[in-house]
């Protein structure tokens, strides 16, 4: 280790030659230059260093660069390093795994070391510039002196996004929350969440979850990064112990390709037109808790007149039916609803769950999307 | 071209570039011992890891004739040319013995 500026830096490489040459190069601007020659020990560093950037060789013995990154993705104390592939593989499929692993950059070998340190010095501008945003976002919602409510989106005001919606707010401060968002012309955003605690009031939540899923679920983020974004504001905003739990599906309608991003939230439940009904069961932290959470996420390839529906807890809680078996009851019910228009499914399915009793005891909402 | 000239190109000072030049030429004497290992093993991934390390090593450090030498032992572990790697670790070592001369 060398230097004493602020920023950290990681440099993994199977050749001291290229670990020297980059200790060289970054030393002499300051920055704190850390070596490892293989996976383990750069995970290790990366683990208790936490360092503002990794520059990672693809090509090494054992474990490669790609193995290296997806374990640095998944572990919450290091996902959130910006990561550069440092490689002599120039074929376009490497450059793509790479970036899909959650890789910012691409150095070619041979490199040169003012290349090496451009890209450094502009990727932690873009880091540092990320923060701020989050940091700003922040402090324009924590002003807000009187939260006002929020119209929520109906289906006849965006039709394109095909989708239809229960919902039922049963309490002054009750949780639930659900969004549609266009995102293009043929991508979409739903969500659905539920919020915990009564610090703040329920239009503030609503009205800062929906400025932040607008300022954050852009063509430009991948939905992974969207969420990640929002729960860095959300944890900068809400009372300590407060949180959420949200499902944010993304549908490019024109490649029929749906990702899921679940946060602590039950299952979305996928109902193919050709196919049988399943839950898209994914393990992930809660909302506004915790910096470094980690998200669950699937993208899947869905088909035209495929249907996903989101939903809150009260939905599968509150049922005639006994919790363990609300999923079971609203699967059958959900498809029981398939000769429905999508617009008029949500509705249905909250009446067929509650047909037994005076209806729901607490907030229900159901959002259902047609492909 | 001597050492200050590639330092210069490379943006790094004299001593720090010699460092790294002897660094360049212990580890590639090292690897051209595990490529002729591997040649008589007929080992071709050993043979394509150690071109590889030499590969990255030397075009790093502007050394673009080794480089060069060193893609061909590459391309042709990769091929199962093992008469072309043993002509190109000829090479390699003259411009290896040469680059310790200049030190």
């Amino acid at each position: 280790m060398n230097g004493n500026s602020g920023y950290k830096i990681l440099a993994v490489d199977d050749s001291p030659v290229n670990l020297g040459i980059i200790n060289s190069v970054l030393s002499k601007e300051d920055y704190i230059v850390f070596t490892a020659e293989n996976g383990p020990k750069a995970r290790e560093i990366a683990e208790r260093e936490v360092p503002d950037l990794i520059l990672l060789d693809i090509m090494m013995p054992e474990e490669d660069g790609f193995e290296v990154i997806t374990q640095l993705k998944t572990n919450p104390k290091t996902s959130g390093i910006s990561v550069i592939f440092i490689t002599g593989v120039s074929e376009i499929d490497a450059k793509v795994k790479g970036f899909a692993l959650g890789a910012v950059d691409y150095i070619l070998k041979p490199f040169h070391p003012k290349e090496v340190l451009a890209r450094v010095q502009i990727h932690l501008k873009l880091s540092a510039a990320t923060n701020s945003l989050i940091k700003a976002q922040a402090q324009k919602l924590k002003q807000v002196k009187k939260a006002q409510k929020e119209l929520l989106i109906l289906p006849k005001s965006l039709p394109e996004a095909n989708f239809g919606v229960s919902f039922n707010s049963l309490h002054e401060a009750g949780g639930d929350f659900y969004d549609v968002l266009p995102i293009s012309k043929n991508i979409f955003g739903y969500c659905v969440a539920d919020f915990s605690g009564h610090d703040l009031s329920t239009s503030y939540l609503t009205a800062s979850m929906k400025a932040l899923l607008k300022q954050n679920c852009t063509h430009l983020f991948q939905p992974q990064e969207s969420i990640k974004m929002i729960n860095e504001v959300l944890v900068e905003i809400l009372p300590e112990g407060k949180y959420l739990t949200s499902v944010y599906a993304r549908l490019n309608r024109r490649s029929r390709q749906l990702t899921i991003i679940s946060a602590g939230h039950p299952p979305a439940l996928f109902i193919p037109f050709n196919g049988e009904p399943q839950f898209i069961k994914l393990e992930g932290d809660i909302l506004g808790m915790f910096k470094d959470a980690v998200f669950g996420c699937k993208t899947m390839q869905v088909n035209s007149k495929d249907r996903i529906f989101l939903y809150s807890d009260g939905l599968i809680e509150k049922s005639n039916s006994v919790w363990t078996k609300g999923l079971d009851a609203l699967m059958h019910f959900s498809k029981e609803t398939t000769k429905h228009h999508i617009s008029q499914a949500p509705e249905i399915i909250k009446e067929l769950m509650f047909k037994d009793n005076k209806g729901p005891e607490d907030d229900v909402v159901i959002v259902g999307i047609e492909v | 071209m001597d050492l200050k000239e590639y330092a210069d190109n490379l943006g790094l000072d004299e001593e720090d570039f010699k460092e790294l030049t002897i660094l360049f030429i212990d580890t590639t004497i090292n690897d051209i011992e595990k490529l002729k290992k591997a040649i008589k093993n007929q080992d071709v991934k050993s043979c394509r890891e150690a071109s590889h390390s030499i590969k990255g090593a030397s075009g790093n450090l502007g050394f673009m004739d080794i480089w060069e030498a060193a893609s061909k032992c590459e391309k042709a572990s990769e091929e199962n040319q093992f008469e072309v790697i043993e002509e190109n670790i000829i090479i390699i070592e003259t411009l290896t013995k040469k680059l310790n001369e200049l030190i």
